[in-house]
């Protein structure tokens, strides 16, 4: 071997002893690296099992504790697992028998439970479940429930999971809630009182018969100021009464005020406004009342031109009587006046025949003088004109047994006491004027006698009358107090006086009656309130 | 003495009566007569010759007495003539009507002829004893 070969060799052999160093310095490196990753690694996975165990308890708690029922199935329907409250919920408990929630379904919610188990599948997911099931206690429970679908890890379906709220309780109160809700409603929609439901004077709601009374709409109402539908004339009052109840002065108040409908006419209302207060006693809400007053106010508007038209027709009949009783007085009066210068300056002319009938004449004159005064006199009696004064009747009884004619044979008596009225003195006076004289005039036995009584009745004086005259034939009992239904014979009766009576006593609103015999006398009863209107 | 009298009556036998009574008393009362309220006041115009006393009546044509009663009353001179009131009306709503304008008196006419005498009678022979002569 040459020189240069070994040295050859010897260079090689260097080369080679250095790259093996290299290489080993190189693995060296390397296996430390590997060392640490792997101390790494280690690290990671207990950290992760650490974290797996923690977050599996936490499920456990979660599944354990949750308050809905909780429950797992297989893709079948067949309960895998369940929770505390699911098992109080349902009746069942998987840990002692198998069961599969598809039974428990009602029959009627089958067809519906089917569709939400495709959607299930299908997407996964199915949310807003209801139905009902029946609970191993064969209750009906309405159930809600919110599903999902568990997949393994190859994205294969293999369980599906729900939680389940019993929704029965809350259902049923939905529906008391809604049931009274709607017979509020029907209550409010049908009231004949328009009802209006405002907050700071703005409407929230109102009702049907609101909205007929204004021409608007619900939806047209709401959020319309008050103030816009009020007639202006009228709010200024409203605001004092609103304000007076913001300041807590008052709970309410009623008006009449009116409202503007839709086509700007006016709506006549009486309103009743109450108030609502919140908590802090602040005011919140208002509810006003309305009710058509349109028909009402028309009324009372006929009813004052009615009592108008009455008044003037009353004071048009006074002032036609005085007319009329003028007209026919005047002439009376000049028969009367030529007939006493007949007497006067031909008297001697007449034979006693002749004297007769002037006589006679004059008594008819007479007659109708007074039957003139007595339509006069009934025609002026009317509520409005009768004063209000103490009248003493003894008093009275005594002035008229003073006043009028009284023959010979009879006697006026008045028997016991007599009491104080509250009436018109006059028209008192007229009562038992007319009604004493029609006793008196009536009296043909020897010794004539009226007596003038009264009872004391609890509420009433009930006066009578009694007289022995030649009575009264049943016939006549009513027509008496009618107007020109005298029925005697007696010359100076006019046939009016009882109807005066009769009409002061209507007047009074009290009563007449009579009791009578022929031939034996009549008694006339008036009862009379001790309270006169 | 006697008087000057105005008597307003449109009623020709109210007018025969009152000149019957005034002719059968001692007094020789001077009449003057007017049948409605416009004939009195022109002939109460004149003025030179005024009536010691006016009777007058209610219900008349045309003017009626209480109108004329307020002219008179109305007027300077003439409302210090006595105005008696004769008249058949009895309605109170005229009674105070007429003593609210100014009257001496309201006589209502009665229905018998004696009756008339005497209340014209006793009348006149009241007024026969005021002074009042000179308006």
């Amino acid at each position: 071997m040459s020189e240069d070969k070994i040295k050859i060799l010897e260079r090689a052999l260097e080369r080679e002893k250095a790259a093996r160093k290299q290489a080993e310095k190189i693995l060296e490196n390397k296996s430390v690296e590997l060392y640490e990753l792997a101390n790494q690694l280690k690290a990671t996975n207990s950290q992760l099992e650490e974290i797996l165990s923690e977050k599996t308890s936490e499920l456990k708690g979660v599944f354990e504790n949750i308050v809905d029922a909780y429950v797992m199935m297989d893709l079948w329907g067949n309960v895998l697992k369940m929770n505390e409250a699911a098992k109080d919920l349902l009746g069942y408990d998987i840990d002692k028998e198998e069961f599969n929630l598809l039974n428990l379904v009602h029959k009627k919610d089958l067809e519906y439970t089917a569709k939400a188990f495709q959607q299930l599948y299908k997407k996964g997911s199915f949310t807003d479940y209801q139905a009902r099931v029946i609970t191993k206690e064969k209750e009906v429970k309405l159930v809600h429930v919110n599903s999902s679908i568990i997949y393994n890890k190859y994205g294969k379906a293999i369980a599906a999971q729900g939680i389940v709220r019993d929704i029965t309780r809350e259902t049923q109160d939905r529906e008391i809630f809604e049931r009274q809700k709607r017979q509020l409603d029907i209550i409010v929609e049908n009231s004949p009182l328009g009802i209006v439901l405002t907050s700071n004077g703005t409407i929230i709601k109102s009702n049907k018969t609101f909205q007929r009374f204004l021409g608007y709409s619900g939806n047209e109402l709401k959020g319309k100021k008050v103030k816009e539908l009020t007639f202006h004339l009228d709010s200024e009052e409203t605001r004092n009464n609103m304000n007076s109840v913001d300041a807590g002065k008052v709970e309410g108040f009623a008006i009449k005020k009116r409202y503007l409908r839709k086509d700007n006419s006016v709506f006549d209302a009486k309103t009743t406004v109450s108030v609502l207060k919140n908590s802090r006693g602040t005011v919140e809400y208002q509810v006003a009342m309305i009710e058509d007053i349109t028909q009402q106010i028309a009324n009372e508007k006929q009813k004052e031109q009615l009592l108008l038209n009455l008044e003037r027709s009353n004071e048009e009949l006074k002032n036609y009587a005085h007319i009329v009783s003028h007209d026919l007085k005047s002439p009376l009066r000049s028969i009367e006046a030529l007939i006493s210068w007949l007497k006067e300056d031909y008297g001697e002319a007449f034979d006693n025949k002749g004297l007769e009938y002037v006589q006679m004449l004059e008594d008819k004159i007479e007659n109708m003088d007074h039957l003139i005064d007595g339509i006069l006199k009934y025609s002026s009696i009317n509520a409005e004109d009768m004063h209000k004064e103490n009248v003493d009747v003894h008093e009275i009884l005594e002035d008229i047994i003073d006043t009028i004619y009284i023959p010979e044979h009879v006697e006026v008596k008045i028997v016991g006491e007599m009491p104080q009225l509250r009436a018109d003195r006059t028209r008192m006076y007229q009562l038992f004027q007319n009604i004493i004289s029609n006793g008196v005039n009536y009296i043909e036995s020897k010794k004539g006698l009226v007596e003038v009584a009264c009872e004391n009745e609890k509420n009433h004086w009930l006066f009578s009358i009694r007289d022995n005259g030649v009575g009264i034939p049943k016939e006549y009992h009513n027509k008496v107090f009618k107007i020109f239904q005298s029925f005697g014979s007696y010359n100076k009766s006019s046939g009016i006086g009882l109807s005066i009576v009769k009409k002061i006593i209507d007047v009074y609103q009290g009563r007449i009656w009579l009791e009578s015999e022929e031939n034996k006398g009549t008694t006339f009863f008036i009862k009379l309130k001790k309270e006169m209107v | 003495m006697s008087l000057q009298i105005l008597l307003i009556e449109d009623d020709m036998i109210e007018v025969m009566k009152f000149n019957r009574v005034i002719s059968g008393l001692d007094f020789r009362h001077k009449i003057v007569e007017a049948r409605n309220g416009e004939e009195a006041l022109e002939l109460l115009e004149k003025k030179d010759k005024l009536p010691d006393i006016i009777l007058l009546d209610l219900n008349m044509p045309k003017m009626n007495g209480i109108e004329f009663l307020r002219i008179l009353k109305n007027d300077e001179v003439l409302k210090f003539i006595p105005t008696i009131i004769l008249t058949t009306s009895n309605n109170r709503a005229d009674i105070l009507e007429c003593f609210k304008i100014g009257i001496a008196g309201y006589v209502i006419k009665p229905l018998k002829y004696e009756d008339y005498v005497s209340k014209i009678t006793s009348v006149l022979e009241y007024w026969n004893n005021n002074e009042l002569s000179g308006i």
